[in-house]
């Protein structure tokens, strides 16, 4: 008996095809740059390297910092929330961010320089949402990881001989079926991680709505949807008050948390009497982001969030975003991220070809879709590519997205000029 | 534990690549690599949980992939150009069928969102009902949300007549609803 009928197989490939006609153009985009941005750390130093670097950071020093980078904004409306990323083995600088700006600073607190990172910032928004408005575009890249599910379902359902052919690849053989195997195979072998990723990204992307049919159905609002996970804010006091004692929390985390390894500072209503700390530190070989540590004005720890050892769920939640941008596990998992990401773009390049070459093959020529898909699969990489030269001719304010969308445009309607003269020139 | 985790993993992943590439395929040998990644995958868990299932998977996957590579290297087949033959010619005048294109894209991506943000949020109800913690509640709709809806999407599009999508859809929204009910929104 067989396990799946030849009609369903028919009718998960055609299911398979409509979903990546729909969805291939910005999935190979999507794939391409996350691919990419697994190196968003080594971006970074790339891209300004003069930057003030260190192994650790003395926490007396990231107090000098943040009553330097205060002092610094007095007369400007003051910020709500001022972010400290503490030095890390990937990116062993000091940056410290508030509503007005970033700057780095160097390892006794003094400011040095302002963060140059724009077309790393770039490539994340182009991953992320495409480069649209974050609420609109995170959503669509959200239902881009809803279509990749539904590619590996329906594709598995179209291949019932996928796993039996997992290691025949006839790399070079004609007809499409060099395509295809390279089509299958890499799919094959990337399904786990490509599963992986489509639902931790459809997660992240689509968590907004989601949070908002439970806030419907809650009666509440999306924040406390949120907060048995992550934990609330405390109310805020905005009465004037020195700055709170940064070094004390840090302190304590050394001494009280001495396994962890704390990496993110949210300093919450600075200057304020409602002022709080909270210091998210990394747990070894954990699949998760780590923990929020959570500390008053005076350095005093209040209690963590539970991402670490709390419920299930809590560690679900924090697991997602790691399993997502593939930094759990050093450089050599972030290599392993980034090889796979290229075998899903090309995977997405390939099932695209394969249609075409089928609808080919029953009479159907189509040579300016087919020309427009060549200028999507390279042109990405060469827009890409001209971005980073002008990041690194014109500096951190040239317009990367523009370049970015025009160059790709310039070079779909350029394969698809260079088709139409070909087929014009044609006896 | 975990490296001999991954170890047994990358094993199993080379024994299946023996077991597949034999001219008769052989049950105990498919087998064994099989029970092998899950001796891996388990044993990798036992030390490290996810953290050490993830690795353990990454390994085995490169070393998939690896094998991959010298199959691409190792083949021998002569490129040459693809045959003309046609196949299942379709008619020249072919239909865009746009209407009905239209209609399939409304049911496969707004309207299923809709049934599948319904069905999690009413397993969110469910776990609310169960005295599970808020936490895990909304993280099983978080991920229930994407997975129901590429299931939805999958099911639409291989569903041929337009009763059967519509059962595709309804059904599910039903049950949603019910439960949304009884948890009296």
């Amino acid at each position: 008996m067989k396990a799946i009928s030849t009609e369903t197989v028919k009718r998960a490939l055609s299911a398979h095809a409509a979903i990546g006609l729909l969805a291939s153009a910005l999935l190979y985009i999507v794939c391409l740059t996350g691919a990419l941005i697994v190196f968003d750390e080594e971006w970074q130093r790339i891209e300004q390297r003069g930057a003030p670097e260190m192994a650790a950071i003395a926490p007396e020093a990231v107090q000098a910092a943040i009553v330097n980078v205060l002092a610094g904004e007095r007369g400007k409306p003051a910020t709500t929330h001022l972010y400290v990323e503490l030095p890390t083995a990937a990116l062993p600088r000091t940056t410290i961010t508030t509503d007005h700006g970033a700057v780095h600073v160097d390892a006794a607190g003094t400011i040095a320089t302002p963060q140059e990172s724009a077309w790393a910032g770039f490539l994340l928004a182009l991953h992320d949402a495409l480069t649209l408005p974050a609420a609109l575009g995170m959503i669509l890249v959200g239902v881009l990881g809803v279509m990749m599910i539904a590619l590996s379902l329906t594709g598995l359902l179209a291949h019932p001989r996928i796993f039996r052919d997992a290691f025949r690849l006839r790399a070079r053989s004609a007809s499409g079926v060099a395509l295809a195997d390279w089509h299958n195979r890499l799919a094959v072998w990337t399904l786990p991680f490509g599963l992986a990723i489509a639902l931790t990204g459809a997660v992240i992307g689509l968590g907004t709505p989601t949070a908002q049919g439970i806030a419907a159905y809650l009666g509440t609002d999306v924040g406390a949807v949120f907060e048995p996970i992550f934990g609330g804010e405390s109310k805020p006091d905005a009465r004037p008050a020195p700055v709170a004692d940064m070094a004390a929390a840090l302190r304590t985390m050394e001494t009280r948390f001495p396994d962890t390894r704390p990496y993110f500072i949210t300093f919450h209503d600075p200057q304020t009497a409602g002022q709080h700390i909270q210091i998210v530190a990394a747990h070894s070989h954990r699949l998760g982001y780590g923990d929020s540590y959570d500390f008053d004005a005076k350095g005093a720890y209040r209690g963590k969030a539970g991402l670490s050892d709390g419920t299930a769920g809590q560690q679900i939640a924090s697991s997602n975003y790691w399993l997502h941008f593939g930094n759990f596990a050093g450089l050599p998992g972030k290599i392993a991220y980034f090889v796979f990401g290229i075998a899903l773009s090309v995977v997405v390049a390939t099932g695209t070809w394969i249609w075409l070459g089928k609808r080919r093959r029953r009479g159907v020529i189509e040579p300016r879709l087919s020309a427009a898909w060549h200028g999507v699969i390279w042109g990405t990489p060469f827009a890409l590519l001209l971005t980073f030269a002008a990041r690194m001719v014109v500096g951190n304010g040239a317009p990367f997205t523009a370049i970015f969308w025009i160059a790709l445009g310039i070079a779909v309607a350029g394969c698809c000029a260079i088709m139409t003269s070909r087929l014009e020139s044609r006896p | 534990m975990m490296w001999a985790g991954a170890g047994i993993a990358i094993v199993a992943i080379l024994l299946l690549r023996f077991a597949w590439g034999r001219p008769r395929r052989s049950t105990r040998l498919n087998a064994l690599g099989w029970a092998l990644l899950a001796l891996g995958i388990i044993s990798s868990a036992s030390d490290y949980g996810a953290w050490g299932v993830t690795v353990a998977g990454l390994m085995s996957t490169a070393t998939a992939l690896i094998l991959l590579m010298i199959a691409a290297i190792r083949d021998r087949t002569e490129p040459k150009r693809p045959s003309e033959r046609r196949a299942n010619i379709l008619p020249e005048d072919e239909s865009l069928f746009l209407g009905r294109r239209a209609l399939t894209f409304t049911l496969t991506i707004p309207v299923a969102a809709t049934v599948a943000l319904i069905l999690s949020v009413a397993a969110r109800a469910l776990a609310d009902m169960a005295s599970w913690h808020p936490s895990n509640g909304t993280i099983l709709a978080l991920m229930l949300f994407p997975l129901i809806w590429a299931m939805l999407a999958s099911s639409l599009l291989m569903a041929e007549r337009l009763q059967s999508k519509g059962l595709v859809l309804l059904l599910p929204a039903c049950v949603g609803g019910l439960i949304l009910m009884v948890a009296g929104v």
